[in-house]
């Protein structure tokens, strides 16, 4: 029995170690410098409003809590309204984060690093079937 | 030649899963405000321990009400029904095991990797590029889930072997 404990113990110290230096290694890089981004509002009805910000954070939702309104949740950020229009979660309404080319971030607001020039969208969606 | 006899599915045996379910479900959802905390790990490792493969049942079940609460999207409720198998499935080929350490490393592994098991249907969908990036920007939450589950084995599977073992189905 102690054999198999010493051996479950080591496989999770090797899997510790290793998940430990990949998340290291991985996770990007962030800096206090002056940047600007922009981000791109589209509303379900398709019209859009941009927002160049120009900010010291080092996160997404530095840039974005000007405009933006929701919740602090254990996982970070949840953005419910942007520019005064709340997503109808009764409709399935939510608001989804994507890159400068509409590709949707794994990231939640509070955990994108933003550098000088990037671009994101905030977009309306309805329904969870995208 | 002797043949394996099939338990019936005695009220007694429904209440238990109906239990198991229970006390999985509330847990879950009195821990859910802190972080990738979570006791439905233990919970599934202990009920395999004592009831075997009835704990499918209450996963399942699990699963089903876990569905109706926040939506059945694919992206997180498929890997919801095939997760807590897997750890079921890992519980029972040790459940001769009474070590506290043993359960708790075991337990810190499969935090270690729930991200990575949930990240299949984006490895599915999107290909190595979309699960590889929904798994590292997860390895966070999963670094927390692997420390909190050996805390949590660590020291609650005694006092809840214990706490189980005055409950059987004869």
């Amino acid at each position: 029995m102690k054999r198999k404990t010493g051996l479950i113990l080591c496989l999770l110290a090797v899997l510790l170690v290793a998940a430990i230096a990949i998340f290291t290694f991985t996770r990007p890089k962030t800096s206090t410098d002056s940047k600007k981004i922009t981000v791109t509002v589209i509303f379900e009805d398709g019209s859009t409003n941009v927002h160049e910000v120009e900010t010291d954070g080092e996160y997404l939702i530095d840039a974005v809590k000007e405009f933006t309104t929701g919740e602090d949740s254990a996982y970070g950020f949840f953005i419910t309204g942007v520019d005064g229009v709340e997503a109808d979660a009764a409709a399935e309404q939510w608001w989804c984060i994507n890159d400068g080319n509409g590709e949707m971030l794994m990231t939640g607001v509070s955990d994108t690093p933003i550098k000088d020039g990037d671009a994101f969208q905030l977009v309306l969606m309805t329904g969870y079937d995208y | 030649m002797t043949t394996k006899q099939k338990r019936p599915f005695t009220a007694k045996r429904a209440t238990y899963i109906a239990a198991m379910t229970a006390i999985i479900l509330v847990s879950k959802e009195a821990l859910s405000s802190i972080a990738n905390v979570e006791p439905v790990t233990l919970l599934v490792c202990l009920f395999t321990v004592h009831f075997g493969f009835d704990t499918l049942y209450a996963i399942y079940v699990f699963a089903l009400v876990e569905g109706m609460i926040y939506g059945f999207h694919p992206l997180w409720w498929i890997p919801y029904l095939y997760v807590w198998t897997i750890l079921s499935v890992i519980a029972h080929a040790f459940r001769k095991e009474t070590s506290p350490l043993l359960w708790a490393g075991l337990m810190g592994i499969y935090g270690l990797c729930f991200g990575f098991l949930c990240s299949m249907p984006y490895f599915a969908i999107g290909q190595w590029s979309m699960g590889f990036t929904y798994f590292l920007s997860g390895l966070g939450f999963d670094l927390v889930h692997c420390v909190a589950n050996f805390c949590i084995g660590l020291f609650l599977w005694i006092p809840l072997t214990r706490a189980l073992s005055h409950i059987s189905y004869e």
